[in-house]
């Protein structure tokens, strides 16, 4: 090395390698050279790892978050796994790749910002100040140190600064407003008459051929998904428990050994005069309170009642009025002089006054109840017990060893190992890959039973852990092809709904006929009254007048203005029903003549959301200048 | 080179021919760390101001206070045009002259932050209000010349419904509903279209 040093340090390549070395790590510092790297990641932002944990946990608080504050069900497509695990990891590539933006562009959090942040979250304030303590227990239990969490918040608030610049900024001009208030406030002269699908309904027998034509254009809706049955071996430590045998002896000797922890610590009881005084009262203050409680004492010594005298002068409100008295405690309880106080004295035994925190106290001890262990009769049960559970436990262990081993090396039956261990082999019922009742109930269980290497190879399945201490090995039993419900099974139900359709069709084609004859020019209420239903004429109406249906109101303010009225159109409903809407006359409100409160209302509505709409361009092309790539297999 | 010279020698030697340059050169390296250091740590305590100034500027907005946000604002532009953070305060007072009717002066915020944004979503942003402001203002042929500067495909909604709105001021009928059909058609599920919608069924165009 010196040999390389000395023949080569001469010219401007030692310079060079020296200046490589040394600049990283000005500005870097040692610790880039040892970091990151080797982590499963689940996407990568512009060479930015997504780690898995961080994945992970997000997907678990957004599944509660949906659960407990959304009240999804869980059949509910926001409890659906792939659509939850898509939204969770959308969300975390957009954060890194507009945290990365607003970095690169210059945007920057200050520690103040970040400390304000922190004392104004409620979540860490105990009454309505900032708790550091509280703070740092909160942090502990959500697993997250200070620095994680503050250099997340900094992310975070960066990202909602960028994003914000939109929505904050966000304006409708004058000439907008004034166009959105005619336009949601202009009022339409309607009528129009409803031909319902269901006064159509036939009870006419539906062709056979139809239905047929109905069941394989449709099988998709009639499939059955893939099912298997499953036999398997359950082991539990809680079946074990009463296999273990426990005799007096072994007893005994736990008994001995566990004695400490059988112990009830000594207790005493005291009573007190309490003679209040602040810690920073002052010195004038503190030694008036001494001198009252001196002269207190010497009264007791005098012989005076001590219940007597608490009552009438101490500042404890909790005890004065019961003499004084604090009942039995032990140690760890009362402030510390005080308790070394009580626990260095005698029985009845009356104490020189003693200053906590509170003020002067006058101490009698009144009552000791020595430290004592309970007998070996009063904790059998629970030495028993605990014996039991922990043997079951180490039983577990090696049965669940054996177990594993048995059924990997004789992987085509599980019954080498029942007989072995001596486990009954159960069957489960049938069930698909997506859902399944007893042992199937759980996903891992379903996913085992579909692993090519169980279902199509016929081997068992790992031991899989479906509890604490509780697994199952399994393998298939049964399969049970993809299928489709029978014609037979659902010929009536295709038959209501092809007698339906048609219903839907009779009324579109007697809202057509009566279409025609009010553009020929005929009157509509007549032509209702022969049809046996009714024209109904509400006036004037707005967008979202309670007196007509909604969808029937949307219709009406869908037709064109610029044609002559009226303007006669109809068209079906989603429920079917076909409605005939005449259109008679277009009025347009002046916005001057809106409630200033009705303007305003409009105003941060229109503004919210054309911020919404500006802020989701500028997150969509900032994704789009990203380059992303996601680890199908770590999500 | 003598070859009884110890390693020891050849170190000696070496130094004494060339300690100097060593010394020099090391001054040099430690200086240009230490300056380059000193300017960014410069420019990161700058970002971090302007950040705080531009959150007190938020709050100040919130509570409607026109006159400290004029002042506060113009006061950013003009000390912290190197951060976003005077892009961002421009586009705060071109909000608040929009507001008040001063169009004028809200474009010439907007022009600003078209030049100066330090990132090209804000710089689209500022072109799509700019031509709105234009429209404000009367001018429908400058807001549309705008418009065709929106190249960005993720703005295709705000781009095309504001070229409607301009058609519409313009009486093209035609033009406008194909402009409305398109922002409708980039719409994302689930959000508050009823406005376009209207703009949409008002030219006759558009379902229920």
């Amino acid at each position: 090395m010196l040999t390389f040093i000395r023949d080569r340090a001469k010219g401007f390549l030692a310079w060079f390698i020296f200046i490589l070395i040394v600049i990283p790590f000005a500005f870097w510092g040692i610790d880039s050279y040892f970091e990151g790297g080797g982590d499963v990641y689940v996407a990568k932002v512009n060479d930015v790892e997504i780690p898995a944990r961080s994945y992970q946990r997000l997907l678990l608080q957004e599944r509660n978050f949906r659960q407990q504050v959304l009240g999804a069900a869980p059949d509910s497509p926001l409890l659906d796994e792939a659509l939850l695990k898509r939204d969770v990891l959308e969300r975390l590539i957009n954060t890194e790749a507009v945290a990365q933006a607003a970095l690169a562009s210059g945007f920057r959090i200050s520690d103040a910002q970040l400390r304000n942040q922190i004392v104004n979250n409620a979540q860490f304030q105990r009454d309505g100040r900032f708790d550091p303590q509280l703070y740092r227990r909160l942090l502990n239990s959500l697993g997250l140190t200070e620095p994680a969490y503050e250099a997340q918040l900094r992310r975070d608030l960066l990202v909602a600064q960028l994003m914000g610049s939109a929505s904050e900024t966000a304006f409708v001009t004058a000439a907008e407003e004034d166009r959105g208030l005619r336009l949601q406030h202009q009022e339409r002269r309607m009528g129009y008459l409803l031909l319902q699908a269901a006064a159509f309904l036939s009870e006419e027998p539906v062709a056979e051929e139809a239905i047929k034509d109905y069941y394989e254009e449709n099988l998709a809706q009639f499939s059955i998904p893939e099912q298997v049955r499953v036999e398997y071996l359950e082991l539990a430590a809680s079946d074990l428990v009463s296999q273990v045998s426990v005799d007096e002896e072994t007893l005994r000797k736990l008994y001995e050994e566990r004695q400490s922890e059988f112990m009830v610590p000594e207790e005493r009881r005291a009573r007190h005069i309490l003679i209040a005084v602040e810690e920073d009262a002052g010195e004038e203050a503190d030694a008036a309170a001494r001198e009252r409680a001196e002269s207190i004492l010497k009264r007791l010594r005098e012989g005076e009642s001590f219940a007597d005298l608490a009552k009438e002068f101490s500042d404890d409100p909790g005890s004065a009025s019961a003499g004084g008295d604090l009942g039995f405690f032990g140690r760890g309880v009362m402030a510390k002089p005080f308790e070394e106080q009580v626990f260095a004295m005698g029985k009845d035994e009356i104490s020189e006054p003693v200053r906590t925190r509170f003020g002067y106290h006058i101490i009698q001890l009144t009552d000791i109840r020595p430290a004592r262990g309970r007998s070996f009769e009063e904790v059998r049960d629970i030495l028993a017990r605990d014996y039991r559970e922990q043997k079951a436990e180490e039983m577990f262990y090696d049965v669940a060893d054996r177990l594993a081993d048995l059924t990997y090396e004789i992987p085509d039956t599980l019954e080498a190992a029942a007989e072995e261990l001596d486990l009954e082999i159960k069957t489960s019922e049938f069930f698909s890959r997506d859902e399944g009742t007893g042992i199937a109930a759980d996903a891992k269980v379903r996913a085992a039973a579909f692993n090519p290497e169980v279902l199509e190879e016929g081997n068992n399945s790992e031991p899989l852990t479906i509890g604490q201490n509780h697994l199952v090995v399994l393998r298939v039993k049964d399969r049970r092809p993809a299928s489709h419900r029978p014609l037979e099974e659902v010929r009536a139900d295709i038959a209501q709904v092809l007698r339906l359709e048609r219903a839907r069709e009779k009324a579109e084609e007697a809202g057509r006929k009566v279409l025609e004859r009010l553009r020929a020019g005929e009157q509509p209420a007549e032509v209702a009254k022969e049809l046996g239903i009714e024209w109904r004429e509400p006036g004037f109406v707005k967008r979202d007048d309670p007196a007509v249906a909604p969808d029937v109101l949307r219709f009406a303010f869908t037709l064109s203005r610029a044609e002559e009225t009226p303007v006669i159109a109809g068209r079906r409903l989603a429920n079917g029903d076909f409605v005939v809407v005449g259109l008679y006359e277009v009025k347009d409100t002046d916005p001057a003549t809106l409630p200033a409160t009705e303007r305003r209302r409009w105003r941060q509505q229109a503004q919210r959301n054309m911020g919404m709409l500006e802020g989701n361009a500028m997150l969509e092309s900032i994704r789009q200048r990203a380059e992303v790539e996601i680890r199908q297999e770590n999500l | 080179m003598n070859t009884y010279e110890t390693d020891e020698q050849a170190i000696k030697r070496w130094w004494q021919e060339n300690g100097k340059m060593v010394v020099t050169g090391v001054v040099l390296v430690l200086a240009a760390v230490v300056g380059t250091r000193w300017w960014l740590d410069r420019a990161e305590t700058q970002a971090q101001t302007a950040s705080a100034e531009y959150q007190q500027l938020l709050t100040e907005l919130a509570q409607d206070n026109r006159e400290a946000v004029i002042k506060r604002g113009t006061y950013l532009i003009e000390n912290y045009d190197g951060t976003p953070y005077g892009a961002l305060a421009a586009l705060v007072l071109a909000k608040v002259r929009t507001e008040a009717g001063e169009l004028a002066a809200a474009r010439s915020r907007l022009e600003w932050v078209r030049e100066n944004a330090p990132l090209p979503e804000l710089q689209d942003l500022a072109r799509l209000r700019l031509a709105r402001v234009h429209l404000a203002e009367g001018n429908p042929q400058l807001a549309l010349n705008i418009l065709a500067t929106v190249t960005n495909e993720a703005f295709t909604v705000l781009t095309e419904e504001i070229r409607g709105d301009v058609h519409v001021a313009m009486g093209n009928e035609a033009a406008a509903r194909t402009a409305y059909e398109k922002a409708l058609a980039h719409r994302e599920p689930g959000s508050d279209d009823r406005l376009l919608r209207m703009k949409l069924n008002e030219l006759g165009g558009g379902d229920a």
